[in-house]
């Protein structure tokens, strides 16, 4: 689907830990080639809507997937799913929340607002990666990802 | 027996006025009647007496001068056909002059002038030439002619003739004469002469004739004789002299009695004398002789006993009336002094009754008035007085009623006879010009021929009642409301009573928020379209209150009115003409406004009262829900608090063990490869998470204590509480160069005095944290009052980074950060906001925005600007 180009993943999460997890897995399953990682949700929105330090769209292109936590300063996840699914162009693009709360009300609200799923923390990544596949990222069609 | 029963059943009678009138009338006409029947009487004797006695005068003169005559004649008598003298005359007269027959005859005739004096003035001796051949007195008089005559006729036809009254000429005096014819005593008889005897009138006849016989002024005797158609007085009158022969008057003067005398009336007559005196008379002919006597009296003279008499009579009359009038006065006298003392008595005993009626009267509260037939008030008790006014008497009923009323209407069937009593109701002016609610019973008043005289009727003011009826199902539907409707409809429906009992058209009836802005959830939806205002919030800050009519009445908790427009409302509202605005007042703080407005008639002081009582019974209501309100919303804050704590937790606590769970993972793998570099770098994760999870507990379980460990609260100046907590964070402060500036304002600080440091401090080490690069950063500490200035608000503003407005809603939940590059769990803020609100007070932050500086502001309950009576230091734990 999206060949000849890497896969863009912007990864939205205040937890350094939790990030490098995300990071590992995706390695392992050789998914991504990019990963763009913000702490909070308002850098997520800037970077989605390129305003501040990420209007340069060659430096910072349209992600192809955005990884969600709902717990984050500034703005808040499910604040930051809203303004995408808001959008016409950024509303195409699959989000999945990635979190540890399994609180009924969040995943509730998660799906009313758009997420694409729901996964919470700790990940199976086995599971994630078939997730992904439904989301037609052929990811063992790259083998190669740079650090 | 009988009499002595009816005199005991029936005490004596007085006689009635009139009665004693009539007795007065009778009486006096009796004593009047007497005294003129007498004085008639006495009157008719009277005449009777004087004309008898006139009469007696003129019989008895009458009959002297008959008398008198025949005893004239008889003088002649003597001589005539007296052979002896008649020899003797014819010796003298015829023989030779021979003294002895002159002796003779003197003898005869010489003694008669002198013995017979009164009678006779001359005798004389004529022969037949008519010479006097003897006098006697001898004196000297001229012959009187007619005697001649008189001499021929007597010798003619042989008489002796009586020559009445006459003058011999025209100046001689009057004199009577008897004539003797001396005849020759031969046959036959030859004529020898004549002797006369003059009389003089003056000598007997005069006298006689005007000699009364009793004392009087005006009594006299007329002697008259009729010459042809004249009568001719003979006499000399008493009151005027040389009458004799002289005064005459026509028989035509009838009313005199001299002509009737001489036109042969006999009798006692009325009439006028020759002075032309009325007068009373008798007249009488004189027998034998051509003489008519009149006795005569004037009529004054007589009638002065009759007038005195008559005066007499009339004072015995008036005496007698005198007397009667008194006699009747005293018995009227006796007889009123009796009424009076029976009416004293008879109203003494009406005045006690009449007194009790007034008391009775008086006792009874209710109003009593009396109306006639055209509903105008005659009578009004005390009560009446007092409520309409003491000239109530006399005004129609109506010019009392207050506003269209059908009262009127109501009593129509009483006036007309078809009812006795009639109950009504009707708004009535009082005397102070205060309208009342007045029930009246009114009973219909009828004469004794069953007509309708008018209405006695009684009143009661019922205001109070129908006020309080009113109140009570005013009050009954707004319970039933605030019972019934929750939320703001209850407003609405509320207002809707209010407009109706008001009735207005418009209205308002809102709260007084915990911010002091008025809250209206209850604006008429009337108002909504007609009203053009742009703003139609229902929340009116108090920083846009304005002057207006409500803002003042809240303000200044007093009731605002006024009947005339307002030119106070903003463009396109609704024009407001008149209206009241009324704060509703509970523990004397404004908890709400209801305002009524655009009646079509203006409102009044009752209007007013009422609504005070409406918003004295909504007051509490209102309070107890507004404050069932708060406790729900703080209620609800609670656990939405405690909500987003547990998920805050369970997030925040999950995220290390995720780590740690995940990291153990990778360490298990790691360790299998025997790759010590990466299991190193698990391994630093692994670490990280704990400490972190450790110190999320520690932060956890301090936050807990908050309220739950206090310590004893004291008062401290603001300034020693700022002090201690800049010196904990005092090396940062220096490391960063901040200035701190803190106010010297005399503020005092009660509570947890370590908490309320660290509050100071938390904020002190955010601000300090969050500098951003700010050349000259600066941190100031003071207080100002709030917008509404009922609390001291205390801050901490810096010149840093500010604070976006989007993130200040997150700013003091648990474990929040605004960026995690930070240090810190996040808590700080959280805590400083558990330690404001155990103090009573509350939070928040101001920012222009970022790069502008932010502002923490915040109260706690009892801060003052000056310390209390009781110095912190003695509070008792």
């Amino acid at each position: 689907m999206i060949k000849g180009r890497p896969v863009v993943i912007l990864l939205v999460e205040d937890d350094l830990a939790h990030a490098e997890i995300v990071r590992r897995n995706l390695k392992d399953f050789r998914v991504a080639n990019r990963i763009v990682h913000v702490e909070d949700g308002q850098a997520a929105l800037d970077y989605l809507f390129r305003r501040g330090v990420f209007t340069d769209p060659n430096a910072n292109p349209r992600p192809d997937l955005v990884l969600l936590d709902l717990r984050l300063p500034k703005v808040d996840g499910l604040e930051v799913l809203k303004r995408i699914k808001a959008d016409e162009v950024l509303k195409k693009i699959p989000t999945v929340v990635l979190t540890t709360s399994n609180a009924e009300s969040d995943i509730l609200n998660a799906y009313e607002n758009g997420a694409g799923s729901y996964l919470v923390k700790p990940v199976d990544f086995e599971k994630f990666a078939k997730l992904l596949e439904s989301f037609g990222f052929y990811w063992l069609a790259w083998n190669q990802y740079p650090e | 027996m009988t009499m002595g029963t009816i005199g005991k059943r029936f005490p004596r009678k007085h006689l009635p006025a009139m009665l004693l009138v009539l007795v007065f009338v009778v009486v006096t006409a009796g004593i009047i009647s007497a005294g003129y029947l007498y004085f008639q009487r006495y009157e008719q004797r009277y005449r009777l007496e004087v004309e008898h006695t006139l009469q007696a005068i003129a019989d008895l003169k009458a009959e002297r001068l008959s008398d008198w005559r025949r005893e004239r004649l008889g003088d002649a008598a003597v001589y005539f056909d007296n052979p002896v003298f008649s020899r003797l005359a014819q010796r003298f007269l015829e023989g030779p002059a021979e003294p002895a027959a002159r002796e003779l005859l003197e003898a005869w005739l010489g003694r008669l002038p002198t013995a017979y004096a009164e009678h006779y003035d001359r005798v004389f001796l004529y022969d037949l030439e008519g010479v006097e051949r003897f006098a006697s007195p001898k004196n000297e008089e001229p012959p009187a002619l007619h005697l001649r005559e008189d001499l021929a006729k007597a010798l003619k036809e042989g008489r002796v003739l009586f020559l009445d009254y006459h003058r011999d000429a025209e100046d001689l005096p009057i004199h009577l004469s008897v004539l003797v014819p001396i005849f020759a005593d031969e046959a036959p008889a030859r004529p020898l002469g004549a002797l006369v005897f003059r009389i003089d009138p003056a000598n007997y006849l005069y006298p006689f004739i005007v000699q009364w016989p009793m004392p009087s002024q005006t009594g006299e005797t007329l002697l008259v004789r009729r010459e042809g158609d004249e009568v001719v007085f003979l006499n000399e009158l008493r009151f005027r002299k040389q009458t004799a022969l002289a005064l005459r008057f026509p028989l035509t003067r009838t009313q005199m009695p001299a002509v009737q005398a001489a036109r042969g009336f006999e009798g006692i007559m009325d009439g006028v004398d020759y002075r032309g005196v009325p007068v009373v008379a008798c007249v009488r002919a004189v027998p034998d002789s051509p003489w008519f006597i009149v006795a005569r009296m004037d009529i004054p003279e007589v009638d002065a006993p009759l007038r005195e008499r008559l005066l007499k009579v009339a004072l015995a009359v008036a005496g007698l009336l005198l007397g009667a009038a008194a006699s009747v006065g005293l018995v009227w006298r006796n007889q009123r002094a009796h009424y009076y003392r029976a009416r004293l008595e008879a109203s003494e005993a009406l005045r006690a009754l009449s007194s009790r009626q007034e008391a009775l009267l008086a006792a009874v509260p209710d109003i009593i008035m009396e109306v006639d037939r055209n509903k105008v008030y005659t009578w009004a008790n005390r009560a009446g007085l007092d409520f309409f006014g003491e000239d109530v008497v006399g005004k129609e009923a109506a010019f009392y009623f207050e506003g269209e009323q059908e009262t009127y209407k109501s009593v129509k069937p009483l006036f007309n006879g078809q009812e006795n009593v009639i109950y009504v109701e009707s708004w009535q002016r009082r005397r102070d010009g205060e309208v009342r609610l007045l029930a009246w019973w009114c009973r219909v008043l009828k004469d004794k021929d069953g007509r309708v005289t008018g209405a006695l009727s009684s009143a009661r003011d019922i205001t109070e009642k129908k006020r309080t009826e009113e109140a009570l199902v005013i009050q009954k539907r707004i319970g039933e409301i605030f019972l019934t409707i929750s939320g703001d409809a209850m407003y609405f429906e509320v207002l809707k009573i209010v407009l109706e009992a008001l009735g207005s058209p418009f209205g308002v009836f809102g709260y007084i928020d915990e911010a002091g802005a008025l809250v209206v959830p209850s604006m008429t939806r009337d108002i909504w379209d007609q009203c053009r205002v742009p703003q139609k919030e229902i929340v009116f800050p108090r920083e846009e209150w304005g002057d207006s009519s409500w803002p003042r009445a809240v303000r200044g908790k007093k009731t605002n009115f006024s009947n005339r427009p307002s030119d106070q409302v903003p463009p396109g509202h609704v024009p407001i003409m008149r209206h009241i605005a009324l704060p509703i007042l509970f523990n004397n703080e404004v908890i709400g406004l209801f305002q009524v407005a655009n009646r079509e008639t203006d409102y009044t002081h009752e209007d007013i009262r009422k609504l005070e009582e409406i918003a004295v019974f909504v007051a509490p209501a209102l309070s107890a829900r507004r404050q069932r309100q708060r406790h729900e919303r703080e209620l609800q804050e609670k656990n939405d608090e405690l909500i987003r704590f547990t998920y805050t937790v369970s997030h925040d606590l999950k995220s290390p063990l995720v780590t740690i769970r995940t990291f153990l993972g990778y360490l298990e793998r790691d360790a299998r490869k025997e790759d010590g570099e990466a299991a190193k770098k698990d391994l630093d994760y692994i670490r990280n998470a704990v400490d972190k999870m450790s110190k999320l507990l520690d932060e956890l379980l301090e936050l807990s204590r908050i309220g739950r460990k206090m310590n004893p609260p004291q008062e401290a100046p603001l300034q020693e509480i700022v002090k201690e907590a800049l010196e904990l964070v005092a090396g940062r402060i220096a490391a960063e160069g901040v200035k701190v500036e803190v106010t010297q304002e005399p503020l005092f600080l009660y509570g947890d005095r370590p908490r309320l440091v660290e509050v100071f401090q938390n904020l002190v080490d955010n601000a300090v944290k969050f500098m951003g690069d700010q050349p000259e950063p600066r941190i100031e500490i003071g207080a100002e009052p709030s917008p509404e200035g009922r609390e001291i608000v205390l801050f901490v503003r810096d010149n840093g980074m500010g604070i976006d407005p989007a993130y200040q809603p997150k700013l003091f939940g648990l474990f929040e950060k605004l960026d995690s590059g930070t240090e810190g769990t996040g808590i700080g803020l959280a805590l400083v906001k558990r330690i404001v609100e155990v103090h009573g007070g509350r939070i928040w932050v101001g920012s222009e925005g970022p790069g502008k500086g932010s502002a923490f502001r915040f109260t706690l309950a009892r801060t003052r600007r000056q310390p209390s009576n009781n110095p912190g230091k003695e509070d008792k734990p």
